[in-house]
């Protein structure tokens, strides 16, 4: 099949006052069985040879399960199908003659490193304020010496599945982290491992998720209905009730100065 | 104190403040449209109705009460649109809505068609300014200073233009509401997947009760099927 690309090409990271814009590409001969990637290789290919800048995009493990790759695609993040990440989808999704565009992730708390690929440095400082668990390490203890109920695993297990690419924060009409934020608190905090930091962990996330830059969250659901995953809004009402918890509901806690930091 | 501070500053605890007053005023926008449905028993109980609620005691609390929820209302969302308006610099050329439906985008906006609805509802029907084709009732009072609710509604909501503007404002305090009293929910913390689809259930009920009763005072006073 034949495509016409629109990709946005940017030379220097939006941090260092780096400007972009869409430029227009020609790909001929897409075989239906390519993935997405796969398609972006063969140009690439080609436009080296031509002499010309390939295009960046990030990419890692291409099974879906890293989330290193992701961009918009036609206005989708990850593409048109859902629960599906753009190294998982497949020319086959689309048609000759299709034209596409295609953008990086848009936010502030994104910059633009290089044409497709944003820094997501911001979630990582997300996880760093609060998910994890702090344990005494020592010999393993017995495994059912902790009960953990089916519901909660169940729910832990969805939460965890959050891969991190961050197309609820691209697809969010607000850019907000809210859905990637609450996942990581809900992962933790449904786990009784996860109990003794459930207050502050929650709050410090929720801090760190506002201080990065992100929109605020306003029920609208677009994170969810495009995440790879499949990670459910519920997490975010969780992640709301157990900041109004731990901020309006809890005690001071020893070395808390109040702010939250 | 630092901890309210901190609660307000942060994203998560503004939107709780944007649903607990969004709350209350959904409790006064249900409260109110019943209270007005009396204009269907005639212009006595209506009358006697406003009387009523021009007690001091009942009309500041209940100032006191709708004016802060609103002040509050309108000031932590405007802090957090303000915020959000910067996160992302550069839009999209191509945006798809997912799930996000036209009343959740649109919230920034029948915000303000209701505020402006509001305070004009308020010089005409409360302070009794007289503009835009609106007339006073003679005698304006009744009871010495209490004005004759009845004649003022129907007369305000009898000349077309006036329920066309109330009518085009409770649409969009139906779409505000549509998303609003759902939204809320979530905000607020509920988190069980039954839960929230019989939220979903009792915000679309409440909304089309609220502004279904509102048009219907509005048309049959258009009409004049009041008397």
């Amino acid at each position: 099949m034949r495509l016409t690309l629109h990709i946005w090409r940017q030379k220097a990271p939006t941090a260092r006052g780096g400007k972009g814009d869409f430029e227009k590409y020609e790909v001929n001969d897409v075989s239906e069985h390519m993935s997405f990637l796969e398609m972006l290789d063969v140009l690439n290919e080609r436009l080296e040879t031509e002499g010309k800048d390939p295009i960046a995009f990030e990419h890692d493990c291409r099974e879906g399960i890293c989330g290193s790759c992701g961009f918009v695609i036609n206005g989708s993040a990850h593409g048109p199908v859902p629960r599906t990440t753009v190294c998982q989808l497949h020319m086959r999704s689309f048609k000759d003659g299709d034209e596409l565009v295609l953008e990086p992730w848009r936010a502030r708390a994104f910059p633009i490193l290089r044409d497709l690929i944003v820094d997501r440095s911001s979630f990582d400082r997300i996880i760093q304020a609060g998910g994890y668990v702090s344990t005494n390490t020592g010999s393993a203890p017995e495994a059912n010496s902790v009960p953990v109920t089916k519901d909660s695993a169940d729910r832990a297990m969805d939460a965890a599945a959050c891969i991190g690419c961050g197309a609820c924060v691209a697809m969010c009409p607000n850019a907000s982290a809210s859905l990637f934020t609450a996942a990581k608190v809900a992962h933790l905090n449904l786990l009784p491992q996860g109990q003794p930091e459930r207050l502050i962990r929650t709050e410090k996330m929720v801090l760190q998720m506002d201080a990065e830059g992100f929109g605020h969250c306003t029920n609208h659901g677009d994170c969810s209905a495009v995440c790879p995953k499949g990670i459910s809004v519920i997490n975010i009402a969780q992640m709301n009730r157990e900041y109004i918890e731990a901020t309006l509901f809890s005690s001071p806690r020893e070395g808390d100065t109040g702010d939250g930091a | 104190m630092n901890f309210l501070l901190s609660f307000w500053r942060s994203t998560v605890g503004a939107k709780v403040v944007v649903a607990v007053t969004g709350l209350i005023l959904l409790g006064f926008t249900l409260f109110h449209m019943i209270g007005n449905l009396q204009v269907f028993l005639g212009a006595d109980e209506m009358n006697t109705y406003g009387a009523f609620l021009h007690k001091p005691e009942i009309l500041w609390a209940g100032r006191a009460v709708v004016f802060g929820s609103i002040g509050l209302h309108i000031v932590a969302q405007a802090k957090l649109v303000a915020a959000t308006a910067i996160a992302r610099p550069t839009g999209y050329r191509k945006w798809n809505a997912k799930a996000s439906t036209i009343y959740s985008r649109t919230m920034k906006y029948t915000g303000p068609i209701i505020l402006i609805f509001f305070v004009l509802h308020l010089l005409n029907l409360t302070t009794g300014a007289e503009f835009g084709f609106y007339v006073h009732p003679e005698p304006y009072l009744q009871d010495g200073n209490v004005p004759r609710a009845f004649e003022n509604l129907t007369s305000l909501l009898g000349n077309p233009l006036w329920a066309t503007f109330y009518i085009v404002a409770n649409l969009a305090l139906a779409s505000h509401l549509w998303h609003g009293a759902f939204s809320m929910t979530k905000t607020l913390g509920l988190s069980g997947v039954r839960q929230l689809r019989l939220a979903r259930v009792i915000a679309s009920v409440f909304t089309l009760t609220v502004t279904g009763g509102n048009i219907a005072i509005t048309t049959a006073c258009v009409l004049h099927l009041v008397k």
